[in-house]
This record gives structure tokens, sequence and C-alpha cells, in this order.
């Protein structure tokens, strides 16, 4: 995957310490950047700290750039990386809630208040990505990126492997999995009268 | 199968609502504080840059300095050398008994200067012997090769060296001036004498061929 020379400019400048060029560098994968972190982190500030961060590694860590895929894709790699991280940071940190591991594929189940809308609430397009989303949180993290990845954000199979450093052959049978994954806890949380 | 269509219909329609959640502005005010940690990053790259330019200047600086001081001494040393080579004089023996001629001088002398002789006295080893060997070979010809060999037969278990040879140029003769170091029972001795080679044969000038050895 070659770079584009205008690509590549920024880049040289970039590592020499200017920050208009990793600006104009950045300006193109930001705010997707900022939604995937958004997704998984389910909460604004924490989404900011996020992006935040990976943009200054991605900034101090430019030497490492090889130019081996497309310079947002490694962009979003940090990205999900840092998000990797402060979601297992807030897993442990958290007591409020009790977390069972199953076994097998290590999904999670916390019991939350009963804050569920009503059947009829459903009914309300926006209520009903809602509760999705937060049927989405509830499983494990590998099953949440790949759906962020790909059903929310619109990743290719393509960009999704080299993010996650894998085959495509395995985003696609993990996305199969995770997507049944979240269908059945979906009709789990809602009694299986969901769709 | 009923049941698996169901799941891939239920499957479609999640994902289709996933697919309509809404792309999120980033918040304004992030957006300062975002360019605001770039640009400090920024600074903080470009200082750490200049320091590593200057300790490669200053690394560079040195190399350049060493070199340069390795190439004024190996100059030093090499000049030295040279005129230290250059100095040494060539003097005759102070003691007037004792000529030591070079090529020149045996050329331009007449037989007296020619026939080096000594009596068998001890002589310690002097500056005029070191100098002697440190005389630029002659040339080695067949003829000389083959009066080494004579003497090296006429002097038997005795250790020498051969200080300087020269041709006669009337009589055509060879005339070898010889310092032998230990003699034929293993004694430590300086004693210097003369050698003549002519028409094959190798005879001290004293004994005026006494009994020569030869080498046809």
């Amino acid at each position: 995957m070659s770079l584009n020379f205008k690509e590549k400019r920024l880049i040289e400048k970039a590592k020499a310490g200017c920050d208009a060029s990793f600006e104009i560098l950045i300006s193109g994968c930001k705010t997707k950047a900022y939604n995937t972190a958004l997704r998984f982190l389910r909460d604004e500030e924490d989404a900011m700290d996020a992006l935040q961060e990976s943009l200054i590694k991605v900034f101090r860590n430019l030497q490492q750039f090889k130019g081996d895929c497309k310079f947002d894709t490694w962009v979003y790699r940090i990205v999900v990386n840092t998000c990797y991280d402060i979601l297992r940071k807030k897993r442990n940190e958290k007591n409020v809630y009790s977390i069972n591991r199953l076994q097998e594929d290590e999904d999670t189940t916390m019991d939350i208040t009963d804050e569920s809308p009503t059947p009829d609430e459903l009914l309300d397009i926006k209520e009903k990505t809602n509760y999705v989303l937060e049927c989405l949180s509830m499983l494990s993290l590998e099953h949440q990126e790949i759906i962020i990845l790909r059903d929310i954000q619109g990743f290719t199979y393509d960009e999704i492997s080299q993010i996650l450093e894998c085959s495509v052959g395995t985003v696609k049978s993990r996305l199969n999995r995770a997507r049944r994954k979240l269908r059945d806890k979906l009709m789990e949380q809602n009694d299986y009268s969901f769709v | 199968m009923h049941d698996e269509k169901n799941i891939d219909r239920d499957i479609e329609h999640i994902v289709d609502i996933l697919q309509n959640v809404p792309q999120e502005e980033i918040p304004e005010h992030f957006e300062m504080r975002l360019k605001n940690a770039i640009r400090d990053e920024a600074k903080r790259i470009r200082e750490s840059e200049g320091l590593n330019i200057k300790k490669q200047n200053k690394k560079r600086y040195m190399k350049i300095a060493a070199t340069i001081a390795a190439c004024f001494v190996v100059g030093f040393i090499t000049v030295t050398m040279y005129n230290y080579d250059m100095e040494l004089p060539y003097q005759d023996d102070a003691s007037g008994e004792l000529s030591i001629t070079s090529m020149e001088s045996a050329e331009q002398g007449g037989e007296e200067n020619a026939r080096l002789y000594i009596d068998n006295g001890e002589y310690d080893i002097n500056d005029t012997v070191k100098r002697e060997l440190q005389l630029a070979p002659y040339d080695i010809t067949d003829e000389y090769i083959e009066y080494e060999r004579l003497i090296e037969l006429y002097l038997g278990e005795a250790e020498y060296q051969i200080l300087s040879y020269y041709k006669e140029e009337d009589t055509e003769e060879y005339v070898f001036n010889i310092l032998i170091t230990k003699d034929s029972e293993g004694n430590t001795v300086t004693t210097r004498m003369v050698l003549k080679g002519s028409e094959g044969e190798i005879y001290e000038p004293q004994q005026d061929k006494g009994e020569p050895i030869s080498c046809y």
C-alpha cells in the first residue's frame, strides 16, 4: 500500500515537528476516529480523552509508521488499541456491577438497573438504536469492536483486517459470530421479542 | 431451516439499525483542546530533534578533530623517522689502523686501501661496525653467491657476517670484509678479517693464497 506524494511529504514534515502538517494529515480521519472511540466507550468525555491520547501517540510515533498500510488505517488501529486499554482499566476499576464471565466466549453480563424501555417505546427508532447499542456494550470486547468497525463505522473487510492485524477470513467469521451474539443478547434482554 | 432464516432476517434488521447510527461531530471545545495538545507535542518533538542534531553535530566535530589529530601524529612520526635515517653519519674508525672502506673509496683508492687487513685483534662492536651493517646492499651476482658459499666452507663452524664486499678494478678480485662473531669452538668473539675471492678461490690476503677454497 503506497502513500501518495502529498501524504508522504506531510508525514516527513510532521516527523520534524510541524504541527500544521500533522493537523492536515489527521483532518480526514479525525471524525471517524472520534466516532469509533465513542461507540467503544459510550461516553463523550472518554471518547475525547481517547481520541486526544491516540492522536498524540500517532504524532509521537510517526517514525514507526512504515507505510505498509494507509495512514488513516494506522490511526484507527491506535485508536482501537487505546479504547481497549481504557475499557480494560475501567472494567478493573468498576465495583458497581457484578460481572459474570462465560468461559467459552468471555461474554460478560452486567446487572443493570431496570431502565429498559417499554415494548411500546421500542418502536421508536432512536430508542431502538440506543437499545441495540446498549446490548452491544454487553458483548465481549472482541465482538464489540468488529461490529463497531464494520456495521457502525463502515470500514471494509480489508481495512478491518489491517486495523486488527488479522486475516480477512478471521474478520468475516468473527463478524458473523458477533452478529449472532448480538441478536441473541437482544432477544434475551427483550424476552425474545425484540425483532 | 426456518429458524436459520429467522436468524438471518433478524441479523439483517439489526445491521440495518447499526448502519444508521449517526456520526457525531467532534465538540468544538474539544477541537481547541486537541489543537493545543498537538502544538505542545510538536514543540517537544522539535526540541528533542534540536538536541539530537546538536549531539550529532558535536559527535561529528569530535570525529573530525580526532582525524586531524591522528594525521598530525602520523605525519610527525613519519617525518621524524625519515630525518633520523638521513642523519646517520658514516665515519671512519678513529684508530686509523683500521680503515673501513665503502664501495666508492675502494674504487678510488689504490691497492693499499683495497687490501684491508686486520690482525685478528679483538674489537668491541662499535658504531663504525654498526654503520657498516646498515650500508645499502650491493648487487648480488652469481659470482658473489659462489664466493659466499666458499666463505662459508672456509670459515666452517664459525659464525660471521659479511660486512661489505667490492671488486677491485685492476685485479678483478672480490674483497670481503667479514666480522666473526663466534669462533669454531662456539666462543663469542669480535674479530674482523678480510677474504679475497679470485679465479674461483677464496683466500686470506696475508696468507697469499695459502689454502684457498675453490668453487670450481
